[in-house]
Protein backbone atom coordinates (compact mmCIF):
# COMPACT_ATOMS: atom_id res chain seq x y z
CA UNK A 1 0.00 0.00 0.00
CA UNK A 2 2.69 2.21 1.09
CA UNK A 3 4.46 1.55 -2.53
CA UNK A 4 1.11 2.78 -4.65
CA UNK A 5 -0.63 5.16 -2.15
CA UNK A 6 1.58 7.89 -3.48
CA UNK A 7 0.88 7.20 -7.30
CA UNK A 8 -3.24 6.47 -6.79
CA UNK A 9 -3.11 9.97 -4.54
CA UNK A 10 -1.32 11.92 -7.39
CA UNK A 11 -3.89 10.41 -9.89
CA UNK A 12 -6.87 11.35 -7.88
CA UNK A 13 -5.59 14.76 -7.21
CA UNK A 14 -4.48 15.21 -10.91
CA UNK A 15 -8.44 14.13 -11.53
CA UNK A 16 -10.24 15.94 -9.08
CA UNK A 17 -8.07 19.12 -8.71
CA UNK A 18 -9.00 19.17 -4.89
CA UNK A 19 -6.44 17.49 -2.30
CA UNK A 20 -9.64 16.31 0.21
CA UNK A 21 -11.62 14.33 -2.66
CA UNK A 22 -8.13 12.94 -3.44
CA UNK A 23 -7.40 11.64 -0.32
CA UNK A 24 -11.20 10.44 0.23
CA UNK A 25 -10.66 9.01 -3.31
CA UNK A 26 -7.31 7.17 -2.33
CA UNK A 27 -8.68 5.93 0.65
CA UNK A 28 -11.64 4.43 -1.27
CA UNK A 29 -9.94 2.59 -3.76
CA UNK A 30 -7.37 0.83 -1.14
CA UNK A 31 -10.80 -0.20 0.51
CA UNK A 32 -12.16 -1.50 -2.62
CA UNK A 33 -8.48 -2.91 -3.26
CA UNK A 34 -8.94 -4.52 0.55
CA UNK A 35 -12.32 -6.20 -0.60
CA UNK A 36 -11.96 -7.02 -4.07
CA UNK A 37 -8.04 -8.57 -3.50
CA UNK A 38 -9.43 -11.85 -4.66
CA UNK A 39 -10.68 -11.00 -7.87
CA UNK A 40 -7.34 -9.81 -9.09
CA UNK A 41 -6.44 -12.12 -11.81
CA UNK A 42 -2.14 -12.01 -12.63
CA UNK A 43 -2.90 -13.39 -15.75
CA UNK A 44 -5.49 -11.07 -17.16
CA UNK A 45 -2.72 -8.22 -16.56
CA UNK A 46 -0.05 -6.43 -14.21
CA UNK A 47 -1.06 -5.08 -10.82
CA UNK A 48 -0.56 -1.77 -11.67
CA UNK A 49 -3.11 -1.87 -14.62
CA UNK A 50 -5.72 -3.37 -12.53
CA UNK A 51 -5.13 -0.96 -9.79
CA UNK A 52 -5.15 1.86 -12.03
CA UNK A 53 -8.38 0.58 -13.73
CA UNK A 54 -10.30 0.34 -10.20
CA UNK A 55 -9.26 3.81 -9.45
CA UNK A 56 -10.53 5.37 -13.06
CA UNK A 57 -13.70 3.17 -11.90
CA UNK A 58 -14.03 5.65 -8.89
CA UNK A 59 -12.66 8.50 -10.28
CA UNK A 60 -15.57 8.48 -13.02
CA UNK A 61 -18.25 7.62 -10.39
CA UNK A 62 -17.03 10.28 -8.28
CA UNK A 63 -17.61 12.78 -11.59
CA UNK A 64 -20.83 11.83 -12.00
CA UNK A 65 -21.72 12.22 -8.62
CA UNK A 66 -20.34 15.66 -7.88
CA UNK A 67 -21.51 16.86 -10.99
CA UNK A 68 -18.84 19.78 -11.19
CA UNK A 69 -18.94 22.46 -13.59
CA UNK A 70 -16.90 20.97 -16.57
CA UNK A 71 -16.28 24.12 -18.09
CA UNK A 72 -13.98 22.55 -21.35
CA UNK A 73 -13.02 24.62 -24.39
CA UNK A 74 -13.35 23.58 -27.57
CA UNK A 75 -10.40 22.93 -30.01
CA UNK A 76 -11.47 24.82 -32.80
CA UNK A 77 -12.25 27.94 -30.29
CA UNK A 78 -9.67 30.04 -32.76
CA UNK A 79 -7.30 30.31 -29.62
CA UNK A 80 -3.85 29.72 -31.84
CA UNK A 81 -1.63 31.52 -31.95
CA UNK A 82 -0.71 33.36 -35.35
CA UNK A 83 3.03 31.85 -34.89
CA UNK A 84 3.62 29.91 -38.18
CA UNK A 85 6.26 31.64 -39.44
CA UNK A 86 8.70 29.54 -37.70
CA UNK A 87 9.34 26.15 -39.11
CA UNK A 88 9.33 22.82 -37.09
CA UNK A 89 12.97 22.36 -36.72
CA UNK A 90 13.29 25.97 -35.98
CA UNK A 91 10.85 25.77 -33.04
CA UNK A 92 12.91 22.50 -31.69
CA UNK A 93 15.99 24.69 -31.52
CA UNK A 94 14.18 28.06 -29.95
CA UNK A 95 16.06 29.44 -27.85
CA UNK A 96 13.37 31.19 -25.74
CA UNK A 97 12.72 29.58 -22.18
CA UNK A 98 11.47 26.18 -22.75
CA UNK A 99 8.10 25.39 -20.80
CA UNK A 100 10.60 22.94 -18.10
CA UNK A 101 12.36 26.73 -17.30
CA UNK A 102 8.66 28.54 -17.05
CA UNK A 103 7.20 25.25 -14.78
CA UNK A 104 9.81 26.40 -12.40
CA UNK A 105 7.36 29.13 -10.01
CA UNK A 106 4.92 27.56 -8.07
CA UNK A 107 2.22 29.83 -9.82
CA UNK A 108 2.87 28.19 -13.18
CA UNK A 109 2.37 24.71 -11.82
CA UNK A 110 -1.08 26.02 -10.46
CA UNK A 111 -1.57 27.45 -13.87
CA UNK A 112 -1.02 24.27 -15.70
CA UNK A 113 -3.15 22.04 -13.13
CA UNK A 114 -6.23 24.39 -13.05
CA UNK A 115 -5.67 24.12 -17.11
CA UNK A 116 -5.47 20.39 -17.11
CA UNK A 117 -8.95 20.42 -14.40
CA UNK A 118 -10.50 22.29 -17.36
CA UNK A 119 -10.22 19.87 -20.13
CA UNK A 120 -12.89 16.85 -21.18
CA UNK A 121 -12.34 14.18 -18.72
CA UNK A 122 -11.53 11.63 -21.72
CA UNK A 123 -9.05 13.86 -22.91
CA UNK A 124 -7.84 14.45 -19.08
CA UNK A 125 -7.52 10.66 -18.31
CA UNK A 126 -5.74 9.95 -21.20
CA UNK A 127 -3.16 12.55 -20.74
CA UNK A 128 -2.56 12.08 -17.06
CA UNK A 129 -2.20 8.38 -17.71
CA UNK A 130 0.34 8.93 -20.46
CA UNK A 131 2.61 12.24 -18.94
CA UNK A 132 2.35 11.76 -15.33
CA UNK A 133 1.17 7.92 -14.57
CA UNK A 134 4.01 6.96 -18.00
CA UNK A 135 1.83 4.57 -18.65
CA UNK A 136 2.15 2.56 -22.53
CA UNK A 137 -0.49 2.91 -25.15
CA UNK A 138 -1.66 -0.58 -24.70
CA UNK A 139 -2.45 -0.12 -21.09
CA UNK A 140 -4.34 2.91 -20.99
CA UNK A 141 -5.99 1.19 -23.76
CA UNK A 142 -6.65 -1.29 -21.09
CA UNK A 143 -7.72 1.16 -18.41
CA UNK A 144 -10.28 3.19 -20.55
CA UNK A 145 -10.90 0.19 -22.20
CA UNK A 146 -10.91 1.72 -25.78
CA UNK A 147 -8.80 0.76 -28.65
CA UNK A 148 -5.02 2.24 -29.09
CA UNK A 149 -5.91 4.68 -31.58
CA UNK A 150 -8.21 6.86 -29.53
CA UNK A 151 -6.02 6.56 -26.92
CA UNK A 152 -3.02 8.01 -29.00
CA UNK A 153 -5.63 10.40 -30.74
CA UNK A 154 -7.32 11.94 -27.32
CA UNK A 155 -3.71 12.37 -25.61
CA UNK A 156 -2.50 14.73 -28.54
CA UNK A 157 -5.94 16.75 -28.35
CA UNK A 158 -5.59 16.92 -25.11
CA UNK A 159 -1.97 18.26 -25.27
CA UNK A 160 -2.76 20.49 -27.49
CA UNK A 161 -6.15 21.73 -25.77
CA UNK A 162 -3.88 21.82 -22.74
CA UNK A 163 -1.24 24.32 -24.28
CA UNK A 164 -4.30 26.46 -25.88
CA UNK A 165 -5.67 26.92 -22.41
CA UNK A 166 -2.10 28.16 -21.02
CA UNK A 167 -1.78 30.18 -24.05
CA UNK A 168 -4.60 31.89 -23.41
CA UNK A 169 -4.36 32.44 -19.63
CA UNK A 170 -0.94 33.90 -20.40
CA UNK A 171 -1.91 36.19 -22.58
CA UNK A 172 -5.37 37.32 -20.32
CA UNK A 173 -2.66 37.84 -17.66
CA UNK A 174 -0.43 39.76 -19.49
CA UNK A 175 -3.45 41.93 -20.81
CA UNK A 176 -3.93 42.38 -16.78
CA UNK B 1 -6.56 19.28 -42.30
CA UNK B 2 -5.25 18.75 -45.58
CA UNK B 3 -5.68 15.04 -47.17
CA UNK B 4 -3.30 15.73 -50.00
CA UNK B 5 0.30 14.18 -49.32
CA UNK B 6 2.53 16.77 -48.57
CA UNK B 7 6.33 15.60 -48.91
CA UNK B 8 5.28 12.13 -49.29
CA UNK B 9 3.20 12.19 -45.97
CA UNK B 10 -0.84 12.58 -45.26
CA UNK B 11 -1.90 14.92 -42.47
CA UNK B 12 -3.80 11.56 -40.57
CA UNK B 13 -0.47 9.79 -41.00
CA UNK B 14 1.52 12.94 -39.20
CA UNK B 15 -1.14 12.95 -36.65
CA UNK B 16 -1.02 9.15 -35.76
CA UNK B 17 2.76 9.90 -35.30
CA UNK B 18 2.49 12.65 -33.45
CA UNK B 19 2.32 11.27 -29.92
CA UNK B 20 4.72 9.06 -30.32
CA UNK B 21 7.08 10.87 -31.82
CA UNK B 22 6.42 13.17 -29.27
CA UNK B 23 7.10 10.45 -26.82
CA UNK B 24 10.95 10.02 -27.57
CA UNK B 25 11.89 13.58 -29.04
CA UNK B 26 15.31 12.64 -28.76
CA UNK B 27 14.95 9.62 -31.33
CA UNK B 28 15.33 10.05 -35.25
CA UNK B 29 11.88 10.50 -36.77
CA UNK B 30 11.38 9.65 -40.49
CA UNK B 31 12.38 12.81 -42.69
CA UNK B 32 8.96 12.55 -44.36
CA UNK B 33 7.51 13.32 -41.34
CA UNK B 34 9.92 16.03 -40.49
CA UNK B 35 9.33 17.25 -43.71
CA UNK B 36 5.52 16.97 -43.49
CA UNK B 37 5.83 19.39 -40.12
CA UNK B 38 7.61 22.06 -41.55
CA UNK B 39 5.74 22.61 -44.83
CA UNK B 40 2.07 21.75 -43.66
CA UNK B 41 0.09 24.45 -41.99
CA UNK B 42 -1.88 22.57 -39.69
CA UNK B 43 0.14 20.09 -38.55
CA UNK B 44 3.21 22.46 -38.10
CA UNK B 45 1.01 23.88 -35.29
CA UNK B 46 -0.36 21.33 -34.19
CA UNK B 47 3.15 19.63 -33.46
CA UNK B 48 4.09 22.12 -31.86
CA UNK B 49 0.94 23.03 -29.07
CA UNK B 50 0.90 18.99 -28.68
CA UNK B 51 5.08 19.49 -27.03
CA UNK B 52 4.09 22.28 -25.18
CA UNK B 53 1.10 20.66 -23.71
CA UNK B 54 3.18 16.96 -23.41
CA UNK B 55 6.18 19.43 -21.52
CA UNK B 56 4.03 21.32 -19.27
CA UNK B 57 2.18 18.24 -17.98
CA UNK B 58 5.37 16.43 -17.58
CA UNK B 59 6.69 19.37 -15.48
CA UNK B 60 4.11 18.83 -12.91
CA UNK B 61 6.10 18.14 -9.72
CA UNK B 62 4.94 15.03 -8.00
CA UNK B 63 3.10 15.68 -5.14
CA UNK B 64 3.37 14.02 -1.27
CA UNK B 65 0.04 12.80 -0.43
CA UNK B 66 -1.07 13.77 3.46
CA UNK B 67 1.03 12.37 5.68
CA UNK B 68 -2.53 10.90 7.67
CA UNK B 69 -3.03 9.13 4.44
CA UNK B 70 -2.12 5.84 4.83
CA UNK B 71 -2.95 5.97 8.63
CA UNK B 72 -6.48 6.78 7.88
CA UNK B 73 -6.33 4.12 4.84
CA UNK B 74 -4.76 1.49 7.71
CA UNK B 75 -7.70 2.62 10.04
CA UNK B 76 -10.43 2.62 7.80
CA UNK B 77 -9.37 -1.37 6.26
CA UNK B 78 -8.97 -2.31 9.92
CA UNK B 79 -12.11 -1.07 11.11
CA UNK B 80 -13.97 -3.17 7.90
CA UNK B 81 -12.78 -5.99 9.07
CA UNK B 82 -13.48 -5.09 12.77
CA UNK B 83 -17.01 -4.46 12.00
CA UNK B 84 -17.47 -8.17 9.92
CA UNK B 85 -16.02 -9.75 13.35
CA UNK B 86 -18.51 -7.55 15.67
CA UNK B 87 -21.15 -8.80 13.36
CA UNK B 88 -20.67 -12.00 13.37
CA UNK B 89 -20.22 -11.51 17.13
CA UNK B 90 -23.33 -10.32 17.97
CA UNK B 91 -25.55 -12.44 15.87
CA UNK B 92 -24.42 -15.14 18.54
CA UNK B 93 -25.68 -12.93 21.03
CA UNK B 94 -29.02 -13.06 22.71
CA UNK B 95 -31.48 -10.01 22.79
CA UNK B 96 -30.80 -9.22 26.56
CA UNK B 97 -27.21 -8.81 25.62
CA UNK B 98 -27.71 -6.70 22.99
CA UNK B 99 -30.43 -4.84 24.99
CA UNK B 100 -27.71 -4.24 28.09
CA UNK B 101 -24.88 -3.52 25.25
CA UNK B 102 -26.78 -0.91 23.81
CA UNK B 103 -27.87 0.32 27.05
CA UNK B 104 -24.46 0.89 28.47
CA UNK B 105 -23.56 4.34 26.74
CA UNK B 106 -26.98 5.85 28.15
CA UNK B 107 -26.35 4.35 32.15
CA UNK B 108 -22.90 4.83 32.37
CA UNK B 109 -23.24 8.25 34.43
CA UNK B 110 -25.72 6.29 36.74
CA UNK B 111 -22.76 3.63 37.72
CA UNK B 112 -21.23 5.94 40.37
CA UNK B 113 -21.05 5.16 43.77
CA UNK B 114 -24.21 6.27 45.45
CA UNK B 115 -26.33 5.25 42.51
CA UNK B 116 -24.87 1.79 42.81
CA UNK B 117 -25.90 1.73 45.99
CA UNK B 118 -29.95 2.87 45.87
CA UNK B 119 -29.21 0.06 42.79
CA UNK B 120 -27.91 -2.62 45.26
CA UNK B 121 -30.83 -1.89 47.81
CA UNK B 122 -33.59 -2.31 45.04
CA UNK B 123 -32.27 -5.36 43.64
CA UNK B 124 -32.34 -6.93 47.09
CA UNK B 125 -35.63 -5.43 47.97
CA UNK B 126 -36.98 -6.75 44.92
CA UNK B 127 -34.90 -10.25 45.27
CA UNK B 128 -36.87 -10.43 48.58
CA UNK B 129 -40.09 -9.69 46.73
CA UNK B 130 -39.72 -12.31 44.49
CA UNK B 131 -38.22 -14.98 46.80
CA UNK B 132 -41.35 -14.96 49.09
CA UNK B 133 -43.43 -14.41 46.33
CA UNK B 134 -42.11 -18.35 45.32
CA UNK B 135 -40.63 -16.64 41.49
CA UNK B 136 -37.33 -18.21 40.86
CA UNK B 137 -34.55 -17.08 39.38
CA UNK B 138 -33.98 -19.70 37.41
CA UNK B 139 -37.85 -19.08 36.09
CA UNK B 140 -36.76 -15.83 35.00
CA UNK B 141 -33.70 -16.89 32.82
CA UNK B 142 -35.91 -19.80 31.43
CA UNK B 143 -38.44 -16.86 30.33
CA UNK B 144 -35.54 -14.09 29.19
CA UNK B 145 -34.29 -16.66 26.98
CA UNK B 146 -37.38 -18.11 25.49
CA UNK B 147 -39.69 -15.47 25.61
CA UNK B 148 -42.55 -17.55 24.04
CA UNK B 149 -42.73 -19.40 27.82
CA UNK B 150 -43.52 -16.19 29.68
CA UNK B 151 -47.19 -16.36 29.00
CA UNK B 152 -47.47 -20.36 29.88
CA UNK B 153 -45.09 -19.37 33.31
CA UNK B 154 -47.63 -16.80 34.06
CA UNK B 155 -51.15 -18.88 33.47
CA UNK B 156 -49.24 -21.24 35.29
CA UNK B 157 -48.70 -19.93 38.52
CA UNK B 158 -51.90 -18.43 38.56
CA UNK B 159 -52.94 -21.98 38.67
CA UNK B 160 -51.01 -22.85 41.22
CA UNK B 161 -51.78 -20.17 43.63
CA UNK B 162 -55.72 -20.72 42.62
CA UNK B 163 -55.63 -25.16 43.12
CA UNK B 164 -53.90 -23.60 47.01
CA UNK B 165 -56.28 -21.06 47.82
CA UNK B 166 -58.90 -23.62 46.98
CA UNK B 167 -57.34 -26.42 48.70
CA UNK B 168 -56.89 -24.35 51.96
CA UNK B 169 -60.74 -23.18 52.14
CA UNK B 170 -61.94 -27.12 51.29
CA UNK B 171 -59.62 -27.94 54.25
CA UNK B 172 -61.17 -25.48 56.59
CA UNK B 173 -64.71 -26.27 55.59
CA UNK B 174 -64.11 -29.99 56.41
CA UNK B 175 -62.82 -28.63 59.62
CA UNK B 176 -66.18 -27.10 60.01
CA UNK B 177 -68.21 -29.96 59.41
CA UNK B 178 -66.22 -31.53 61.60
CA UNK B 179 -66.60 -29.52 64.20
CA UNK B 180 -70.45 -29.56 63.75
CA UNK B 181 -70.59 -33.22 63.93
CA UNK B 182 -68.75 -33.51 67.18
CA UNK B 183 -70.78 -30.61 68.62
CA UNK B 184 -73.69 -32.44 67.69
CA UNK B 185 -72.95 -35.62 68.97
CA UNK B 186 -71.72 -34.13 72.17
CA UNK B 187 -75.27 -32.73 72.53
CA UNK B 188 -76.78 -35.81 72.05
CA UNK B 189 -74.63 -37.83 73.98
CA UNK B 190 -74.75 -35.54 77.49
CA UNK B 191 -78.15 -36.46 79.18
CA UNK B 192 -76.61 -39.77 78.86
CA UNK B 193 -74.02 -39.52 80.98
CA UNK B 194 -75.11 -38.18 83.87
CA UNK B 195 -76.08 -34.47 82.83
CA UNK B 196 -72.42 -34.30 82.48
CA UNK B 197 -72.19 -33.30 86.65
CA UNK B 198 -69.07 -34.96 87.28
CA UNK B 199 -67.09 -32.78 84.36
CA UNK B 200 -68.38 -29.78 85.84
CA UNK B 201 -67.21 -30.53 89.23
CA UNK B 202 -63.67 -31.80 87.36
CA UNK B 203 -63.78 -28.26 85.85
CA UNK B 204 -64.28 -26.08 88.80
CA UNK B 205 -61.24 -28.47 90.98
CA UNK B 206 -58.99 -27.54 88.09
CA UNK B 207 -59.31 -23.70 88.14
CA UNK B 208 -60.46 -22.61 91.55
CA UNK B 209 -58.96 -18.99 90.82
CA UNK B 210 -62.23 -18.04 88.95
CA UNK B 211 -63.76 -17.31 92.05
CA UNK B 212 -66.86 -18.74 90.76
CA UNK B 213 -66.85 -17.09 87.49
CA UNK B 214 -69.25 -18.65 84.79
CA UNK B 215 -66.10 -21.02 82.56
CA UNK B 216 -66.85 -22.00 78.53
CA UNK B 217 -66.73 -25.11 77.76
CA UNK B 218 -64.09 -26.03 75.91
CA UNK B 219 -64.06 -28.45 72.53
CA UNK B 220 -60.90 -29.38 70.46
CA UNK B 221 -61.02 -30.89 67.39
CA UNK B 222 -58.19 -31.92 65.07
CA UNK B 223 -58.11 -32.15 61.33
CA UNK B 224 -57.72 -35.54 59.56
CA UNK B 225 -53.88 -34.68 58.74
CA UNK B 226 -52.68 -33.03 62.21
CA UNK B 227 -50.86 -30.36 60.14
CA UNK B 228 -53.68 -27.47 60.92
CA UNK B 229 -55.12 -27.38 64.53
CA UNK B 230 -58.79 -25.64 64.50
CA UNK B 231 -59.70 -24.84 68.29
CA UNK B 232 -63.04 -23.53 69.12
CA UNK B 233 -64.31 -22.12 72.04
CA UNK B 234 -68.18 -22.32 73.00
CA UNK B 235 -69.46 -20.62 75.50
CA UNK B 236 -72.79 -22.21 77.00
CA UNK B 237 -74.62 -19.05 78.81
CA UNK B 238 -75.85 -19.55 82.11
CA UNK B 239 -74.23 -23.39 82.53
CA UNK B 240 -73.36 -21.99 86.19
CA UNK B 241 -72.19 -24.78 88.14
Amino acid sequence: MRLYNRRIYNLCYRFTNSPDDAQDLTQDVFIRVYRTMGSYNLEKGAFTTWLTTLTRNLLVDHFRRSKQDRVTDSIDAGLREEDDSLSLGDRLEDPRPTPDDRLASKETQKMVQMALARISPDLREAVILRDLQDMDYREIATVLRVPEGTVKSRINRGRMELARLLSRNKRQASNE
Amino acid sequence: MNNEPQNGMECSEFEALLAEALDDLGADTSPAFEAHGRSCKVCGPMWEEAREGMLMVRGLAELEPPKNLVHNILAATSRKEATAEQIAEEAKLGWMDRLSRSLKPGIGGLMHSRFAMSFAMAFFSLSITLTLAGVKVTDVKNMAEHPSLLQKNVVLGFTNVEAKVTSYYENLRLVYQVQAKVRELKKNTAPAEGSGSENRQQNRKSAPEDGGRPRPNEEYSLERDGSLIAQTFTWHEGARI
